[in-house]
């Protein structure tokens, strides 16, 4: 019963602010399982699950951190391709 | 009560295999080799006698973090943190999956379903089995016998018409 004990409310906050704030800034809808390109859902929602629960445990959660995660999020999902690029050379 | 550990340790192996192999057909592992060292090492496993849509899984699983890392750190997060350890394994395979020349879905679903999956089991078999587990199933795929395992991870992605 692990689930019940961290601030569930946050976790839902963060991914929902940051699915709103995805499609403000017109990510991509569509899942494309070969392209670099991030789109709406990935990799958004898994960044902001794993920024929440990194920042669970560093710091302690509050309102604030997640309107925060849920506005940088989809900003790192729209340019992930330039910060982790994947690469031409040995690449099939 | 030898009995009851060791039983906990075998389903757990099957749980992690069934989903990390799944997973990583589903997001076309053994379709293509996604870097030169993969394409080597499934060319060689054909050369040896094996499958080479297997021998591309094997060599993708080698050359960056797929599922079957992805369920093996999830596990391992498990143990220490409880779900959110889960959530931030993801996160983080996701990072080494872009550092693999991978898009990187694979490695993060895979280990998101291993965290629901422990989350589900976690009133009959504690996490630190499923670390074990992976480890055996890691090992029956790249250990045991490469011929064999390559030509049922071959026909186990036919029967799921992912190539």
């Amino acid at each position: 019963m692990v689930i019940f004990m961290m601030d569930i409310y946050y976790y839902v906050i963060s991914v929902m602010v940051s699915v709103v704030m995805g499609l403000i800034i017109k990510l991509p809808l569509k899942l494309d399982k070969e392209s670099f390109e991030g789109n709406l859902f990935f990799p958004t929602i898994f960044i902001a699950l794993g920024l929440t629960s990194i920042v669970e445990f560093l710091f302690g959660l509050n309102i604030i951190f997640s309107l925060f995660i849920g506005l940088i999020s989809p900003i790192f999902s729209k340019y992930v391709n330039i910060i982790f690029p994947g690469v031409e050379y040995g690449s099939y | 009560m030898e009995v009851i550990e060791l039983i906990k340790l075998i389903s757990a192996s099957i749980i992690c295999w069934i989903n990390f192999v799944i997973v990583d057909i589903y997001f076309g592992l053994p379709k293509k080799p996604g870097v030169s060292g993969a394409e080597v090492i499934g060319s060689k496993i054909e050369k040896i006698g094996g499958n080479i849509n297997g021998g591309y899984f094997m060599g993708n699983i080698v050359c960056s973090p797929d599922a079957s890392a992805g369920t093996l750190m999830a596990s391992i997060f498990y143990y220490v943190m409880g779900v959110k350890g889960g959530l931030i394994a993801s996160m983080l395979i996701f990072i080494g999956n872009r550092l693999c020349n991978d898009p990187g879905y694979a490695g993060s679903i895979g280990a998101i379903t291993a965290t629901i999956l422990m989350y589900a089991f976690s009133g009959l078999i504690e996490p630190k089995y499923f670390i074990g587990g992976m480890v055996i199933a890691i090992f029956t795929i790249q250990g045991l016998y490469h011929v064999w395992a390559s030509k049922l991870l071959g026909n186990l992605a036919k029967k799921l018409r992912m190539i």
